[in-house]
């Protein structure tokens, strides 16, 4: 899997990586007991200091997300998949939830934003579609 | 403090240096600590390659103490520059004639833990032609040259100015590989001079303000995240660039 960071984004670089750690680990791209890249590695392939990846490392231990076997690497922690799942939930519908309140304010109603949702949801169809082919 | 403790990296206190009458560093206090990469930015012409050969014992502070590893760069120039890598593609100054195999033999003997193979292969890499005369160099190759130099004797100190000047995009990546693969161990000090500010986001774990002679901000880049923030709740993202806006507004503010 890649990496990437936006040095200009909001979220310290660190942060990028560890959510798109989580992220994977989520989508069972990243399997648990898998070994990640070492942060050397990770740091040159996300071009950022290498320090950046270990505090990143360092959160998602804490987190229990991944473990740190010593002389070996670091490996994503059995059980992290469903933490990681339920992160990326709340996360959504925090984003989700963040975006009606705003249409809500805004004065639309619920019959517009369904429909948007729905041709939103077309649009993705199509386009999955497209790929498959 | 202890001035003289080898293991704080590079610490400079209280510095004074000027170009006959006109000062260029005042009063200038900061540290690189082990293990850590700072950068140094500001605006042109504020005396950060200034301090830079002030740390090599190039140039000698009027006053003020200079320790890079605890020593002193008057003392014991020869010393810390075995010790250091120092990378100023922009002053790499040598004879005409000379060609990058020459170079490379030039240097070998300065450094007790020159690495040869080390050499070729991040020359190899780059794609510098060893054959080719150094000032026929391009000014991205010259950077990737004077890089790979400064850090084929596995060096504890890096001090690099301008490591980033006129490279294109690969050349750009090629060269930050190097300096990440450098950091990677944990146990060098960088201090690097830029203005490319999204080159310092990435890679500075620290970052010194220089304005107007002194050192008008120092601290972390997520403690520079947090005080941006502060300052601007609703803005999208994080630059740099806002930062050292401020911290030059400040300080013009202060003098009028």
């Amino acid at each position: 899997m890649k990496f990437v960071v936006d040095p200009k984004g909001s979220l310290a670089p660190s942060e990028q990586l560890a959510e798109q750690v989580r992220l994977a680990v989520a989508a069972r791209r990243l399997d648990e007991g898998e070994r990640l890249p070492s942060v050397r590695q990770l740091a040159g392939e996300a071009l950022v200091n290498p320090n950046t990846v270990a505090r990143c490392y360092r959160q998602l231990e804490w987190e229990e997300i991944v473990e740190t076997r010593p002389g070996d690497g670091v490996f994503v922690a059995i059980g992290a998949s469903a933490a990681c799942a339920a992160w990326r939930d709340a996360q959504i519908r925090t984003r989700l939830k963040r975006a009606l309140d705003d249409a809500r304010g805004a004065g639309l109603t619920t019959d517009r934003l369904m429909s948007w949702i729905g041709a939103f949801m077309e649009d993705r169809m199509e386009e999955s579609e497209k790929i498959n082919i | 403090m202890n001035m003289n403790n080898p293991n704080d990296g590079i610490v400079l206190d209280h510095i004074n240096f000027s170009f006959g009458r006109r000062p260029i560093l005042r009063n200038c206090t900061f540290s690189a600590p082990v293990g850590e990469v700072t950068a140094l930015i500001g605006r042109n012409g504020e005396g950060k390659t200034t301090l830079l050969r002030i740390l090599m014992g190039l140039l000698t502070a009027e006053s003020g103490s200079v320790r890079v590893a605890g020593l002193d760069p008057n003392k014991s120039a020869l010393e810390i520059r075995r010790r250091t890598g120092y990378a100023a593609p922009d002053r790499l100054e040598v004879p005409p004639w000379m060609r990058v195999a020459e170079y490379l033999q030039f240097l070998e003997p300065f450094y007790p833990n020159w690495n040869r193979a080390f050499a070729l292969e991040l020359l190899h890499t780059m794609r510098i032609d060893f054959a080719a005369r150094v000032c026929d160099l391009s000014k991205g190759s010259k950077s990737k040259l004077a890089v790979a130099a400064a850090i084929a004797h596995g060096p504890e100190f890096l001090l690099l100015d301008e490591p980033f000047g006129g490279l294109d995009p690969v050349a750009r990546r090629n060269v930050m590989e190097m300096i990440i693969s450098q950091i990677a161990g944990g146990s060098k000090t960088v201090l690097f001079v830029s203005h490319s500010l999204a080159d310092v986001e990435r890679l500075a774990d620290r970052v010194a303000i220089l304005d107007r002679a002194s050192i008008t901000w120092t601290g972390t880049l997520d403690e520079a995240r947090i005080q941006m923030k502060e300052s601007n709740p609703i803005a999208a993202g994080f630059d740099l660039g806002d930062l050292l806006v401020t911290k030059v507004a400040a300080e013009k503010e202060k003098v009028s």
